[in-house]
C-alpha cells in the first residue's frame, strides 16, 4: 500500500504540473484510497470508495455542459453531490462502524 | 432582538467556561479535558472545530466568486471523519493514555524519539495558530462590531475577552463544553438558513434555472476555477485534514476506542449538515444577485447582506449566533494547542524542564489572544496571508509524520525531520510565490506541499531508514 501511496503522489504531482486531466483525477482519488487503505480493514469498502469517486470524477471531466435539470439541479452538479458527497456517507463511515470490532482488537 | 440574542449567547458560553473551571485542575484536564469525552460531545467538539467561520461567511462568498467549484473544500465531509479513525484514532488515544502525551508535539516526540521533530511541529503549530486565530478574532470583530453598535476593535475586544476568558479558566474542558453548545447552534443556524433559502428562492429547482440562464459555468463542477484547483482543494480539505492539530487532537480526548464506534458516520451527516450553509446561502445569495434583489460590493458580504436586507431578524439572530460559534469553536481549540505548544512542547524541545503547573498554561493562553488580538488589529495583511498559509502549514507539516508516521514502522526521526521542514518551508515559499504573482501552477500552492512532503517522507522512510541504520550499527 505505501508504493501505491507513493505512486499516485508522484503521478498526482506530476499530472498537476502537466495539466493531465485524467491522470490527475485518477491519481488523487488513488492516493485517498491507498492512505486509507494503510489502516482500513474491509479492502471491499476501499475498493468501492475509488470506484465510485474515481468514476464520478471521470464523468464530471467527460460530462457534456448540460443544462437539464434532475431535482431541482443540473445533471454534472447533482452527479458531483450525490456521488463524492452523499454516496461516500455509506461507504466508508458504514463500513467502519461495521468493521469496528475487528479494527479495534487489530494490533 | 439580534444584540438581545448575541448577549444571551456570550453570557452562555461564559457560564459553561466558568462551571468548568472546578474541572481543570493539572495538565490532562486542561490540555485534554480529562480525557473523559464521549460519542455526542467528541462528535460536537470535533466537528465545531472544524467547520470555522469561513464556512458560514467565506463559503457563500466563494460560491458567488467561483460557483460551486468551491464546495470542493467541504465536499469530503462525507468520509474524513472515517479515515481520521482508521488512520490517527487508535495510536492517538493509546499514546495519550499509555504514553501521557497531552499534544501533537509529544506524540511526535514518543513515536520518533526526535525533540528536533516534536520542536519544528511545535514552531509549525504556532505558526498555523497566530494565523488561524487571528482571522478568527478579526471576524470576530467585524462581525460584533455592528451587531453591538460599536466599533469592531471593541467588537474584537468582546468577543476576544469572553473567549479568552472562559479559554483561559476553563482549558479544554471548557472548550469542549462550550463546542457542545456551539456545535447544536451551528446545526440548527444551518437547517434554518437552508429551508429559507429554497423558501425565498421558490425552491432548487427555480434557484437552479435562474442561476443556468445568466451564468452557467455557476453551477458546473470546476467552476471559474477550472478542474485543477477545484480538485486541489479537494485533495488538500480531504487529506490535509488529517494534520489540523485542534482537530485530531479530540481523539486524545476520548474516554475509550469504543466510543468512536458510530463516531465517523454521526461526524459526517452534522458536518454535511453544516455544509448547507455553503450550497443554500451560496445559491440564495446569487439568485438574489442575478435578479437585481440583492446588491454587494465583493463576494464576502454576500451572506452579511442577505442577512440584514432579506431574512427575518429570528434568522438574522439565529445565524449570527452560529457565526460566533463557528468562529469561537475553533479559536478556543487553537488557543489551546498554542498554549500546549508554548508551555510544554518547545521548552522540552529545546531541553528547559516543563512547568506542570496550570497557571503558566493559562498566562500563555492570555499571553496567545492577545497578539493574537494584536496582530489581527495591526497587521491585517499579514494576519490574512497567515490565514491562508495556517491549514497548508498544518496539512504539510504534520499530515505525513502523522497519517502515515503513526501507521508505518519503518520511518525514522530522520523522515519525520525532513518532512516536517520540508512542509513548513515549501508551504511558506509556494504561498509567498502565489502572492508575488511568481507561482503559476493551477494547482494550489497548499496541495503540491502537501503531496511533495507526502513524497519526502515516503521517500526518507524507504531510503534513509536503512543508510542510518548502517551508520548506527557501524
Amino acid at each position: 500500500m505505501i508504493y501505491l501511496l507513493g505512486a499516485s503522489f508522484v503521478l498526482f504531482v506530476i499530472s498537476g504540473i502537466l495539466e493531465l486531466e485524467l491522470l490527475f483525477l485518477l491519481s488523487l482519488v488513488t492516493a485517498i484510497a491507498s492512505l486509507a487503505g494503510l489502516r482500513c480493514p474491509a479492502k471491499g469498502a476501499l475498493l468501492a470508495f475509488w470506484f465510485c469517486v474515481g468514476s464520478v470524477l471521470t464523468f464530471l471531466l467527460y460530462a457534456w455542459p448540460g443544462n437539464a435539470l434532475i431535482f431541482g439541479l443540473p445533471v454534472p452538479a447533482l452527479v458531483m453531490l450525490a456521488g463524492i458527497w452523499i454516496a461516500p456517507l455509506f461507504i466508508w463511515p458504514l463500513a467502519f462502524t461495521r468493521g469496528f470490532k475487528r479494527w479495534v482488537n487489530k494490533r | 432582538m439580534i444584540p438581545a440574542v448575541i448577549f444571551a449567547y456570550l453570557a452562555a458560553c461564559t457560564a459553561v467556561g466558568l462551571w468548568a473551571i472546578r474541572r481543570s485542575r493539572d495538565g490532562r484536564d486542561f490540555f485534554l479535558a480529562g480525557r473523559g469525552l464521549g460519542l455526542p460531545t467528541a462528535v460536537l467538539a470535533t466537528m465545531s472545530s472544524i467547520m470555522s467561520g469561513f464556512v458560514f461567511v467565506g463559503g457563500p462568498g466563494l460560491f458567488n466568486s467561483v460557483g460551486l467549484a468551491s464546495f470542493w473544500i467541504v465536499i469530503s465531509s462525507s468520509f474524513t471523519g472515517a479515515m481520521m479513525c482508521w488512520l490517527l484514532a487508535k495510536p492517538l488515544q493509546g499514546l495519550a493514555a499509555h504514553s501521557g502525551c497531552l499534544s501533537i508535539p509529544d506524540v511526535i516526540n514518543a513515536r520518533f524519539g526526535c525533540r528536533f521533530s516534536s520542536g519544528a511541529a511545535s514552531v509549525a503549530i504556532l505558526i498555523g495558530v497566530v494565523g488561524y486565530l487571528g482571522t478568527q478574532l478579526l471576524a470576530l470583530g467585524i462581525l460584533l462590531g455592528p451587531i453591538l453598535g460599536i466599533s469592531q476593535e471593541s467588537g474584537l475586544l468582546v468577543g476576544g475577552s469572553v473567549l479568552a476568558l472562559y479559554t483561559v479558566c476553563g482549558g479544554m474542558w471548557a472548550a469542549v463544553k462550550t463546542d457542545v453548545l456551539q456545535g447544536l447552534v451551528m446545526l440548527t443556524c444551518a437547517v434554518a438558513i437552508f429551508c429559507f433559502a429554497l423558501y425565498t428562492g421558490g425552491g432548487l429547482g427555480h434557484i437552479s434555472e435562474t442561476i443556468v440562464r445568466h451564468s452557467p459555468s455557476t453551477l458546473s463542477p470546476w467552476g471559474s476555477v477550472g478542474l485543477f484547483t477545484a480538485q486541489s482543494w479537494f485533495f488538500l480539505f480531504a487529506v490535509g485534514s488529517l494534520g489540523q492539530p485542534h482537530v485530531i487532537q479530540k481523539f486524545m480526548m476520548v474516554r475509550d476506542l469504543s466510543v468512536l464506534r458510530h463516531f465517523p458516520w454521526i461526524l459526517a451527516l452534522s458536518m454535511m449538515i453544516c455544509g448547507l450553509t455553503w450550497l443554500g446561502g451560496g445559491m440564495i445569495t446569487k439568485y438574489l444577485a442575478i435578479t437585481g434583489q440583492l446588491h454587494f460590493s465583493k463576494p464576502d458580504d454576500a451572506m452579511s447582506t442577505f442577512l440584514v436586507g432579506v431574512a427575518p431578524s429570528w434568522l438574522t439572530g439565529l445565524t449570527y449566533a452560529g457565526i460566533l460559534s463557528a468562529i469561537m469553536s475553533t479559536a478556543d481549540s487553537l488557543s489551546n494547542i498554542g498554549s500546549a505548544a508554548l508551555t510544554r512542547d518547545l521548552p522540552a524541545a529545546i531541553g528547559l524542564k516543563v512547568q506542570s503547573r496550570l497557571i503558566g498554561a493559562r498566562v500563555v493562553t492570555l499571553v496567545i489572544f492577545a497578539l493574537a488580538g494584536l496582530f489581527a488589529l495591526y497587521m491585517e495583511s499579514l494576519v490574512a496571508y497567515l490565514g491562508v498559509l495556517a491549514f497548508g502549514v498544518f496539512a504539510s507539516a504534520l499530515t505525513p509524520v502523522l497519517a502515515l508516521g503513526l501507521n508505518w514502522d519503518r520511518p525514522n526521526r530522520w523522515a519525520s525531520r525532513s518532512s516536517i521542514v520540508f512542509g513548513v518551508a515549501s508551504c511558506v515559499v509556494f504561498e509567498a510565490l502565489s502572492r508575488m504573482g511568481l507561482y503559476n501552477l493551477r494547482l494550489s500552492p497548499a496541495a503540491l506541499s502537501l503531496a511533495l512532503s507526502f513524497l519526502v517522507f515516503i521517500l526518507a522512510g524507504l531510503f534513509l531508514a536503512k543508510e542510518v541504520q548502517h551508520e548506527v550499527e557501524s
